[in-house]
């Protein structure tokens, strides 16, 4: 894993909450949505705005050697259909535990007048060289 | 007293539904729909994404509080959850307090598949007494 990202920003994105991808995560979890889902009603506070695997590549991992092995939202309010948001992605934490290295990505997302939505943090889990 | 959250059951686990939450959260890991990718990593079979059972426990916390009044949800996935396991998730109020004009609770979340903890957590809402939906909670002593 690459420690020098600690701290350190290392991406940023532009999420619209689309009715379409909220009634896909619905299907997903073969839940029923709780109502009609046009613009401003409220979205899923757990609907995956975030696209944190994309930047797994950042921390030099694989798929091979590691998982998702925890999940934080805090959340000062539910996102809503048809948002706008800006994640920035921050590594927060890097640390061993065992045969095991541990990091945090945390995204804060902001809506279009800057205000806090909710932060979304990853842990992710990666075996060191030489364990199975 | 101690407020417990109807437990809600889900599943089973399809292969379909992996499938699907990995379209739909950009989530390129293939030990989740690449079967012999998972045994090469050791897994009996692909793993659901530790997202699912977390969607359910917060989709759960919706139904009762409301998505606005999620506060927070902190989930540990400890073991994988394999196709064709049911999920049951629930939980357990452990904290009432009023800050700043409002009143939170906190409880101990939990997924398990029959009986055992897949995922363990700690989810914070702000609730006030009247908005609670009481038909999703069981009072136990």
């Amino acid at each position: 894993m690459n420690r020098n990202v600690e701290g350190a920003i290392i991406g940023s994105v532009e999420v619209t909450v689309e009715a379409v991808k909220v009634r896909d995560y619905y299907q997903a979890l073969e839940l029923d949505p709780p109502g009609p889902l046009e613009p401003g009603e409220v979205a899923p506070v757990a609907f995956p705005v975030d696209n944190l695997n994309a930047v797994w590549g950042v921390l030099d991992i694989s798929h091979d050697r590691s998982l998702h092995a925890g999940h934080a939202i805090s959340a000062q309010r539910a996102p809503r259909i048809g948002e706008r948001l800006t994640g920035v992605t921050r590594v927060t934490r890097i640390w061993d535990k065992a045969a095991l290295t541990f990091a945090t990505l945390s995204t804060r997302y902001t809506d279009t007048r800057g205000d806090e939505v909710l932060v979304s943090e990853m842990t992710i889990v990666e075996r060191q060289e030489g364990q199975e | 007293m101690t407020m417990t959250l109807e437990p809600q059951l889900h599943g089973p686990i399809t292969r379909l539904m992996l499938a699907r939450y990995l379209v739909c959260s950009d989530d390129p890991n293939p030990v989740h729909v690449d079967e012999p990718f998972a045994r090469s990593l050791g897994f009996p079979s692909v793993i659901a994404q530790g997202m699912v059972s977390y969607g359910w426990l917060a989709e759960m916390l919706t139904r009762a509080y409301g998505a606005d009044n999620i506060r927070s949800l902190a989930a540990r996935f400890s073991s994988p959850v394999f196709p064709g396991e049911e999920v049951t998730v629930g939980g357990t109020q452990t904290r009432r307090w009023v800050e700043g004009g409002s009143t939170f609770m906190e409880l101990d979340v939990f997924a398990d598949v029959a009986g055992s903890h897949r995922m363990t957590g700690i989810a914070v809402v702000e609730v006030e007494k009247d908005e609670v939906n009481m038909d999703k909670e069981v009072e136990s002593a």
